[in-house]
Formats: structure tokens, C-alpha cells, sequence
């Protein structure tokens, strides 16, 4: 065929019609690569060797600079290696794993095991394989466990495997107390341990167990690492160290002592772990603030829906105990908790007059006391804790109180009251008066969730204060008309469950308070009206309500990392929950 | 990463179960051909300059090694261009052509117009790009038509494109009146000329017109050309030429005269030419065999389903003519073909007697003679051509034949006549002795499809008949028990149609008569049982047949190319067709 040929052709065909067929062999590239691999093989055309220890690896340029940055940007650019026909990586990479990174660039595949997985992630990352690297990562991910998670965490911090580096750390948190006791730990950085044992997360109920992980870890390498026990021990939570480790600390431990500012830290903990002590006042510091498996569960209720005694969920056995009386048995009050304290606010007493009273509950002391009464006497209302202050969110009240109302309408009222100086003050109303609604606060604000309004009709708005505005507004709507639902926040994520609603009783939702975005989550287990929920480390506990003539027996566990619920125990017969808090831990003194 | 730490992974690891996971990312290869086109883009890496016309486009070795085995074993061996970094094609490839190649070898995609659907072909299938070829050849076909088949012919030949080849002989034959006048025809080598000329299917009803295109091609080069004249002679049905233009034209012209063989290739023609004009004996010389577009169709038929005359069908005017009465009309009688002679044998008469008669049309001189009477009187029998003798099979005889038969039962006995002794004499009995079959000859061997069997059944058998061994055997089954159905043959293949049957009465299946398997095609238009069908050219002809009360009106036609019934023509409504046989065609002589 002559040029000439070809010409004659395109100057015949332009009469016709033009007809054009775009043809495409999807298999084309593939075939080309298996190709290009048996031509590797057979090194031909092969224009650079690779070395890693004593083997040789012959393969093409173009084909490296195709598959990977590393090597397009090693081979251009005038840099040494752009012209030598050998690159030689030493005994910085294993000819094993170079190997298996050759034949992925050649064939698409490549097989990962526990041999390999991690030396691949590293040398993914380093001659930029990102596929390689991610696969292993994600290989890694399916094999983590509390005996490698430490070890994973550091692999991924330096690689850059940010699904990786979550999913080993939240593993760490979880199994701290085993994580602590190997080898990998003492070769943390500075920065992965303060990671850490920053976080609420961290599940211990003693507080030692991270006391002696730093002084460990510090020890390991004592000349270097000792200048940064001050930071470290500003992230234990000191003053939830019984008294007399305290003591011990400040008698016993000489490396405590050797530097003023350790020194310092531990008098200001020592200082803070006395007030507690004495219970002069509300104690906000850091030091005190405990981790979230340091929360105890606390339910109020009673034989009747009349509450009377307050219980506490053990954990660790698995049981409901019985631990004080209410002062003044009460129904359709509300209970928060502030650091270690129990607020009980309004509701109705034995001759169904609103009350104004406000009850405190010492857990540490075990003993009740009285606050300040509300200005508005409610009962059917909401209230959560915002900066270490109270809010106490709608409800119903009387024609007694001092301001003027309907009977029985919902209140648009909100107030604050500041345990520091045992006052209340009114805040800015809600725009639409609701009663029987959801109220948590989660990232600095309140939320409230459905209600009934002063239509008497169930609500549907997600309405939210902004205390640093002093103002409501509304977010979103909720996916169906709510009221008596219960509510519980992990992190930015609100959890609001069961409830009076079109839909099951049993439904449950997310609500991210930052994206303003509702997701579904599995079912409840029964369904539950008037039920009570908290959040305790990772996970969610729901207890109490009723649906129909039956009442709902099981306390039960959510788990939001597997999307399951399961039962932790039940609940004792002459028991009808009314709340549910969750309140600051602490060890006997 | 170090080669220690990798060896100390493997070891802590294999303590371990094995746990393994094969990483295949698909999109792979095509991120691979797609950087490799960018670095050819960028000339980086290129080792290779390709010339072709003016133009120079920088490659990759490996990657055109990797693409087509043509440069593979161009760079490979020890060939001058295995060590040259530039490789020129000068004229012999457009650089247009090429630039395509090298776009779908790096890109997997091309775009295939009519400009370039004929070099890209020839480049690919030089260039050993096969899926390039196979994508053209395929645009091809679907633009292949009349004006450009010969040069499509050419192409494929010498680039063994199979399926174009045969796409395009099919059409070059069927257009024969087209590509004579084409230039292309002129060019076409020796034996292909040959083998177009000497084709049954070549579609002409003018051998003149073949006459004169073998004369052209002689001419055209007639130094080089003259020494194949006599074997291009041998492919005109001489005989068929009218006896004027073969006296005065052919016997006269100078560069058959001038040539011995040539002179007597014409004599022999000359001599079957009167022959015929005679009417003395049967002439079964090659150079007096209609091509199969030269037959011509009767039907037998009357205005009852009493035979009473003849008609021809005019396929040009689309006509059915009456042709010629019968001297005897019968009905339920059999009718075959023989060279230019219409055979009708048996039947019953006016009287409902079974008759032994054997009627011959001689459709050249239009007249009727009467043939020696077959041995039984036979009726509802099938008659079929083979090695030009006439075969009798099956149907039922009365208590006054010859041999002894129980009365109304089917017949088994089959007998042969030679026209050439005028004698009928009895050949191997079937297996099993049916009546209204269908009975067709191929290959050298008679078919007979179902039937009604002795015990009144419909026979789901084929029986065949080998000629050489005087032996019927069972070959196979038919799809279904059928009887009074139609068949025709169209080279090793048998259509079967109609009929009376469990299914419908429309269904139409094909028999390979070397392989005994079975197809089903398309439905005849209308359900038509007591059909007859001819195949003509390369396609079927149905006509007649009943369902219900339902006569069937239409002459159809089916084209086995594209699966596809057609009606030609609409039957007077004073004919029912009773017979349906296609006879060589002479022109007027």
C-alpha cells in the first residue's frame, strides 16, 4: 500500500456519506502489560537494572516512570540516575519486596500476606505505589489486634494510612491496658503517646495504669525523654488518683521532684484532689475530668412512676444497686449530671403540685443537698449541662409561678442556672414551646428534638442554642413527628432513639450537630417509649420505657463502630426507670 | 525500611496462620498505557523514531514489541533495525495510517471512517496489529455494496480477512452485471476470474453478458492473457448462448479461431447447441448447465385440486403465466424436474383410478410426450432427480398393481427411471414404507422427511437413500412427526416447511444432509400444510398449501442470508397449486 494508494482512497470516500466507527479493545492495555512482562522477563528491550541486596532486577524505564512517580520524577530531570543504567537501593529495601512491587507494575496483581504486608506498605509508600501501599494498608486494617495495633499506629502515622492510623488507634484507646505492657509502646514518639493519653476515649477505670505508662515510657530513655514529662503529665487526669498515690508521688518519686515544673503540676492535681476532697465547690480542672470508662451509670426511679431512689449500674458484675433515697419522691422532673453531681429539677410530688425544687446528689459523698429553686415551676422539660452550668429546656407548668403561662401549655422558657454562685437566670426562649422533647448538648450548644408543642401536636424541628449568641435557631427537621424519645451524644454524632413517633418505637437515628445531617442506625431491640439514654466511653446505654401495656425490662448497649445492639442486663422488677445520667467517676478516697 | 527488619517480619509472622490476600487493581493496565502515552508525548524514554513519509514519531521499543510481533521481531533479532534507533517506512505507509496505529497502540482506541478503513487494514495486517485488521474488515462488511465489492474482494484476499472475503464473493456474484463493468475486473488475477465465472450462483440470465466479460479480460492484456482463453471458455455455458450469437459471434471470432483448443471448446458447444435444437436424447454437457438464476419455476395446479395445466412464473414482472394444458389432468399425483423436462408420474385421475402414467414436458419446445408407465400405480408418492434419473418413492397403490400391497396402505417400494432407456426398474425398498413425503435429492443421496406411515401414523423419521450401496438407512430424526410437508435443497443444505404436524404449521428448519443436523429458521408467513417449495438461484420458492378452510394465497420467498421471508407474488384465484418444479432455462434460440 503506497502513499499514494491511501490518498486516492480519502479523495473516493469524501463523496459518500461520512460513516465512523470508533473501535476499542477493552483488553488492549492489559495485553500490552502482559507483553511488556514477558519481554521483562526475558530482558529484552530492558534499559536499567534495579539492585536491593545482591539481586538484579532488569525492567524498562518507561515502564517504571509510568507506574510510579518515584521513578518518572528519578529518571528525568537531569538528576544522576536520569543517565545511569543502574539504580541501586542497598540493603534499604528487601529484594523480596521489590520483587513483588515489579511484578504488580507489570501485571496489576500482587499477593499480600502477614510476611509482606507491612515491608510493602513501607516500600509502597516510599517509590510511590500508592495502590500497593493502600491495598496493604487495607490488609493490615482486616488484621489488626490488641497484640500488633501499637505497632500498626506507628507504621501508619509515618506512611500516611490515615484509615489505618484511626483504626489502630481507637484499638490502642480500647486496649490500653495490654497495649501499655509491650515492647512497641516504649518506642512511641512523643507526640503517638501524647496522642493518647490525651483522649477521653482511653478505656481504664484506673487511673494509675497511665500514671505508671508515662513514667515508663519516660524511663525507658531517661536523658532524653525526661524533658517531656511535664507535658505528658499534664494530660493524666492526676486528681482522679487516689490520695495516697498522690502522697506517694510527692514523697517517693524522685523524678517528680527534680523539676520545678513537674513539681508544680503535681501541687496545683494535689491542690485540686483536696477541694474535691473537702466538696468546696464545683471542680473543673483538667486534672479531674475523668475518661469516659471512668463515667458511673446512675438510674433514677421508683416501685411506681413516682421516683424515690436513686441506683448505680455496675458494670463489671452486671447488676443494678440500690444506693440512696430521694428526699422528696417525685414524677415527670428531669436529672442531669455536672461533673460528679446529680441535678434533679422539678417535676410534680406526691399531690401533683409543680415544684420548683432542685436537689443535688454528691456521688462522691453520697449525700443530697439543695440548690436554688427554678424561677418557673415545670415538669415534663428537658435539661442537659453546657459549661459546667445547668439549662433546664421547656416543659409544662401552673398558674402559680411567677410568670405568666396557659395552664398545661408547653413553656417556651428556658434558664440557667451556674453552680458557682447557686443562681438562675433566664436565657433566650425557644421559638417554638415544646414539652416532652429530647434536649442534650453536644460541641458547645443545646439541642432539642421534637416535643410536644403548644398545639399539643408532636414536633418536628431540631431546635438549637447558641450560648455564646444567646439565641435558637432551628437546624433541620427530624425524619418523623417526635415526642418522649430519648437522646445521648458521642462526639459530634447525637444518637435519639425509640419514642412517640409515626413510625416503630424501636427506630434510631444519627444526627451529626456539625453537618446538621440525619443517618438511620439499627433498631432498638424492643420498643421503647419514655426510655432514657447516656453515653459512657464509645457506646450508648438505653433503659426504661414502655410500649402498649409492657414495660421494657433490659438495660442495653449500643455499639455505634458495629452497628449492634445487645443486652447488658436487666432491669429489677420493682424498678420503673424515670432517668437515666451519667456521672464523673471517682476511686474511694 | 532495612532488609533486617523485613527477615524479622517474615519470622514473627509465620508463627502465625496464613493468611493471604491477592490484590488485582483492573484500571491498572489503562493508568499504565495511559502515563506510557504521555511520556511518548513528552519523548521521554523513546528509543525509536518511526519515518514514514515526512513525518517522524518518537516510540517506545518495548511498548511496540509488547503491541505487535511484527516489531518484536523487527528489534529483536539480529536484523539491521534491531540495533538502529530509527526505522523508515518511506512511502509504503501513509503517515496518517500510522500515526493511527501508534494512537491505538498506546490508547487501546481508533477511529475507523471510510478515509482510512482500507489502508489502516492493509497497515495493521503488515504491521501484525490483527485486532486493527479484524476491526477494519469488520467496518467493511457493513459498508460493503455493489460498487466497491470486487475492490473489497481484492483487499481481503490478500490480507486473509475471511469473513469479508465471503461477504464480498456472495455480493460480487449476486452484482455480476455491475462488477464486469467495473475496472477492477479487468485486474482481477487469473484464477479468480475462473472461479467467478465457472460459479453456479454467478447471477446472470444472459450467459452472453458472460461471454463477453471473459472476452474483456482476455483483451485487456492479451499478450500475457491469450494462453488462458480455453480454460475461460470452459466457464461460459456456451450451449445457453442463443444459436445465432454462438454461429456467427463466437465460432467466428478471430482469437478463438486462431487457437486449436480454443476452436474446439466452441465445436463441442456448437454440437450440444444442436443437440438440443433436436431435441435428441438428453444433453447433460457442462456448457449447457443453467446457472441457477437461469431456472425457471412452474406450477401445476387447475381450479380444484384436480391438475389441469401449467404456468410459469415470471420472477421479472412478477407474474404467474398459463403456460400448457395437461393432457391428462390427476390429482394427488408427484411432479420432478429433469434438465429442461417437467416428469409428472401417478396420481388420480376423474375416476379416482390410480394411474401408472408417466407425462413429459419438454418446456424448450413446449410440448407433451408420455414416457414408459412406472411398474406401481402409485399416488400421494414423492419424486425427486438424482444422477439424472428420475426416483419414485412411497405413496399408496391400489389392489390392481403389479406386485402384491395391502389396498390404501403406504407403499415402501421405490424404482428409478432412466430417461436415456426409457425403463423403469425397482431399487431398495425404503425402511418404512410412508406416503406424502417429502422426498428431495443432495450429495448424491435421496431424503425422504416423515410422512404417514403403514399404520397411518406421522413418521418422524429422515430415510436416505445411497445410490452407490442400493441401500435406505436412518440418519436421523425429524424435529417433530410430520407429513405433508415441502422441501428444497440449496447445496448441502435442506429446507423442510409446513406441513400437517403437532407445531405450527409455519415452522420452517434446515437439514445439513453431511452432518444430519437440524436448525430451525425462520416461519413461512402463512401456515400452509400440502405446501411445494423449489429453491432457485440462492433462494427458496413456497407456494400453494391449505390450513382450515384457509387456501394460501401468496408465492413466498426466502433468503437464506438473511433469515427472511418475502412475498413475491399473489396466485390467481382460480389456480391451486398441486406442484411446484424448477427446469433449466434456455433463452429463445
Amino acid at each position: 500500500m503506497s502513499v499514494s494508494v491511501h490518498e486516492t482512497r480519502k479523495s473516493r470516500s469524501s463523496t459518500g456519506s461520512m460513516n465512523i466507527s470508533v473501535f476499542h479493545k477493552a483488553s488492549h492495555p492489559d495485553c500490552v502489560l502482559a507483553h511488556l512482562n514477558t519481554l521483562r522477563k526475558h530482558c529484552m528491550f530492558t534499559d536499567v537494572t534495579l539492585w536491593a541486596g545482591d539481586r538484579a532486577f532488569p525492567c524498562h524505564r518507561a515502564v517504571l516512570a509510568a507506574s510510579s512517580r518515584y521513578f518518572e520524577a528519578m529518571f528525568s530531570h537531569g538528576l544522576r540516575e536520569s543517565r545511569d543504567d543502574t539504580v541501586n537501593f542497598q540493603d534499604n529495601l528487601h529484594p523480596e519486596v521489590l520483587e513483588l512491587l515489579l511484578d504488580f507494575a507489570y501485571s496489576s496483581r500482587i499477593v499480600i500476606n502477614e510476611e509482606n504486608a507491612e515491608s510493602l506498605l513501607e516500600a509502597g509508600d516510599m517509590l510511590q505505589f500508592h495502590d500497593v501501599r493502600d491495598a496493604a494498608a487495607e490488609f493490615l486494617e482486616k488484621n489488626l489486634s490488641p497484640s500488633n495495633c501499637l505497632g500498626m499506629m506507628v507504621l501508619s502515622d509515618a506512611h500516611q494510612c490515615r484509615r489505618l492510623y484511626e483504626f489502630s488507634c481507637r484499638m490502642s484507646l480500647v486496649h490500653f491496658e495490654t497495649v501499655r505492657q509491650s515492647e512497641d509502646f516504649n518506642s512511641l514518639s512523643r507526640d503517638t503517646l501524647l496522642d493518647l493519653i490525651s483522649r477521653d476515649e482511653l478505656e481504664t477505670e484506673d487511673e494509675r495504669v497511665v500514671f505508671e505508662a508515662i513514667l515508663q515510657w519516660v524511663k525507658h530513655d531517661l536523658e532524653q525523654r525526661k524533658v517531656h514529662l511535664p507535658l505528658l503529665l499534664r494530660n493524666v487526669r492526676l486528681a482522679l488518683l487516689p490520695s495516697d498515690c498522690l502522697k506517694k508521688a510527692v514523697s517517693g518519686e524522685a523524678l517528680l521532684m527534680a523539676d520545678e515544673c513537674t513539681k508544680l503540676i503535681i501541687d496545683e492535681a494535689f491542690r485540686c484532689k483536696t477541694k474535691i476532697l473537702l466538696n468546696d465547690g464545683v471542680v473543673t480542672s483538667p486534672f479531674a475530668r475523668p475518661r469516659k470508662a471512668g463515667h458511673t451509670l446512675l438510674i433514677l426511679g421508683g416501685q411506681t412512676f413516682m421516683c424515690d431512689k436513686i441506683y448505680q449500674v455496675d458494670h463489671k458484675a452486671k447488676e443494678i444497686i440500690p444506693k440512696a433515697d430521694l428526699p422528696s419522691p417525685r414524677k415527670e422532673f428531669s436529672a442531669s449530671a455536672i461533673g460528679c453531681k446529680v441535678y434533679v429539677t422539678g417535676g410534680r410530688g406526691s399531690e401533683n403540685g409543680v415544684s420548683k425544687d432542685v436537689w443535688v446528689y454528691d456521688t462522691v459523698h453520697e449525700e443530697w443537698s439543695k440548690a436554688a429553686p427554678m424561677l418557673i415551676a415545670r415538669f415534663g422539660h428537658g435539661s442537659a449541662e453546657l459549661e459546667n452550668c445547668l439549662y433546664v429546656v421547656g416543659g409544662h407548668t401552673s398558674l402559680a409561678g411567677i410568670f405568666p403561662a396557659s395552664p398545661s401549655v408547653s413553656l417556651k422558657q428556658v434558664e440557667k442556672y451556674d453552680p458557682g454562685d447557686n443562681k438562675w437566670t433566664m436565657v433566650a426562649p425557644m421559638r417554638d414551646g415544646v414539652s416532652n422533647a429530647a434536649v442534650v448538648s453536644a460541641k458547645l450548644k443545646l439541642f432539642v428534638f421534637g416535643g410536644t408543642s403548644i398545639h399539643r401536636d408532636m414536633v418536628s424541628k431540631v431546635q438549637c442554642f447558641d450560648p455564646s449568641d444567646n439565641r435558637w435557631t432551628i437546624k433541620a427537621e427530624c425524619p418523623q413527628p417526635w415526642r418522649y424519645t430519648a437522646a445521648a451524644v458521642l462526639g459530634s454524632q447525637i444518637f435519639i432513639m425509640g419514642g412517640d413517633t409515626e413510625y416503630t418505637a424501636a427506630s434510631a437515628y444519627r444526627f451529626d450537630c456539625e453537618t446538621n445531617q440525619w443517618t438511620r442506625i439499627g433498631d432498638m431491640t424492643a420498643k421503647r417509649m419514655s426510655c432514657h439514654a447516656v453515653a459512657s466511653g464509645n457506646k450508648l446505654y438505653v433503659v426504661g420505657g414502655y410500649f402498649g401495656t409492657q414495660r421494657c425490662k433490659t438495660l442495653d448497649c449500643y455499639d455505634p463502630t458495629s452497628d449492634t445492639w445487645n443486652c447488658i442486663t436487666s432491669v429489677p422488677y420493682s424498678l420503673i426507670p424515670t432517668a437515666f445520667v451519667s456521672t464523673w467517676k471517682h476511686l474511694p478516697a | 525500611m532495612s532488609v533486617s527488619v523485613h527477615e524479622n517480619r517474615k519470622s514473627r509472622a509465620s508463627s502465625g496462620s496464613i493468611n493471604i490476600y491477592l490484590f488485582h487493581k483492573s484500571s491498572y493496565a489503562d493508568s499504565v498505557l495511559t502515563h506510557l502515552n504521555l511520556l511518548r508525548q513528552q519523548r521521554l524514554f523513546t528509543d525509536v523514531l518511526l519515518h514514514a513519509g515526512n513525518r517522524t514519531f518518537p516510540c517506545h521499543r518495548a511498548v511496540l514489541a509488547a503491541c505487535s510481533r511484527y516489531f518484536e521481531a523487527m528489534f529483536s533479532g539480529g536484523l539491521k533495525e534491531s540495533q538502529d534507533s530509527e526505522v523508515n517506512f518511506d512511502n509504503s505507509i501513509h503517515p496518517e495510517v500510522l500515526e493511527l496505529l501508534l494512537d491505538y497502540a498506546y490508547s487501546s482506541r481508533v477511529i475507523i471512517n471510510e478515509e482510512n478503513a482500507e489502508s489502516l487494514l492493509e497497515a495493521g495486517d503488515m504491521l501484525e496489529f490483527q485486532d486493527i485488521r479484524d476491526a477494519c474488515a469488520e467496518f467493511l462488511e457493513k459498508n460493503l455494496h455493489p460498487t466497491n465489492c470486487l475492490g473489497m474482494l481484492l483487499l481481503s484476499d490478500a490480507h486473509q480477512c475471511t469473513k469479508l472475503y465471503e461477504l464480498s464473493w456472495r455480493m460480487c456474484l449476486s452484482n455480476f452485471q455491475t462488477i464486469r463493468k467495473n475496472e477492477d475486473f479487468l485486474q482481477l488475477p487469473q484464477d479468480m476470474v475462473v472461479q467467478l465465472l465457472s460459479s453456479e450462483e454467478l447471477e446472470t440470465e444472459d450467459e452472453r453478458l458472460v461471454y463477453e466479460s471473459a472476452m474483456n479480460w482476455i483483451s485487456y492484456d492479451l499478450k500475457k492473457r491469450y494462453c488462458y482463453l480455453p480454460e475461460l471458455l470452459q466457464t461460459v455455458r456456451l450451449a445457453l448462448l442463443p444459436a445465432i450469437y454462438l454461429m456467427e459471434n463466437v465460432a467466428m471470432e478471430e482469437l478463438i479461431t486462431k487457437q486449436r483448443k480454443s476452436k474446439e471448446i466452441v465445436e463441442e458447444a456448437i454440437r450440444c447447441k444442436l443437440k438440443i435444437l433436436q431435441n435428441d436424447g438428453v444433453v447433460t454437457s457442462l456448457c449447457a448447465r443453467p446457472r441457477k438464476t437461469g431456472h425457471a419455476l412452474f406450477l401445476l395446479g387447475g381450479q380444484t385440486f384436480m391438475c389441469d395445466k401449467l404456468y410459469l412464473v415470471d420472477q421479472k414482472a412478477k407474474e404467474i403465466i398459463p403456460k400448457a394444458d395437461i393432457p391428462s389432468p390427476r390429482k394427488e399425483f408427484s411432479a420432478c424436474a429433469i434438465g429442461c423436462k417437467v416428469y409428472i408420474t401417478g396420481g388420480r385421475g376423474s375416476e379416482n383410478g390410480v394411474s401408472k402414467d408417466v407425462w413429459v414436458y419438454d418446456t424448450l419446445h413446449e410440448e407433451w410426450s408420455k414416457a414408459a408407465p412406472m411398474l406401481v400405480a402409485r399416488f400421494g408418492h414423492g419424486s425427486a432427480e438424482l444422477k439424472h434419473c428420475l426416483y419414485v418413492v412411497g405413496g399408496h397403490t391400489a389392489a390392481t398393481g403389479c406386485l402384491p400391497a395391502s389396498p390404501s396402505v403406504s407403499l415402501k417400494q421405490v424404482e428409478q427411471y432412466d430417461p436415456t432407456t426409457n425403463k423403469w426398474t425397482m431399487v431398495a425398498p425404503l425402511r418404512e414404507g410412508v406416503s406424502n413425503a417429502a422426498v428431495v435429492s443432495a450429495k448424491l443421496k435421496l431424503f425422504a422427511f416423515g410422512g404417514t406411515s403403514v399404520s397411518h401414523d406421522k413418521l418422524p423419521k429422515v430415510q436416505c437413500y445411497d445410490q452407490c450401496e442400493n441401500r435406505w438407512t436412518v440418519p436421523a430424526t425429524c424435529p417433530q412427526p410430520w407429513r405433508y410437508t415441502a422441501a428444497a435443497v440449496l447445496g448441502n443444505q435442506i429446507f423442510i416447511m409446513g406441513g400437517d404436524t403437532e407445531f405450527s404449521a409455519c415452522s420452517a428448519y434446515k437439514f445439513n444432509s453431511e452432518t444430519y443436523q437440524w436448525t430451525k429458521v425462520g416461519d413461512v408467513t402463512a401456515k400452509r400444510m400440502s405446501c411445494h417449495a423449489v429453491a432457485s438461484g440462492n433462494k427458496l420458492y413456497v407456494v400453494g398449501g391449505y390450513f382450515g378452510i384457509q387456501r394460501c394465497k401468496t408465492l413466498d420467498c426466502y433468503d437464506p442470508t438473511l433469515d427472511v421471508w418475502n412475498s413475491i407474488t399473489t396466485v390467481p384465484y382460480s389456480l391451486i397449486p398441486t406442484a411446484f418444479v424448477s427446469t433449466w432455462k434456455h433463452l429463445p434460440s
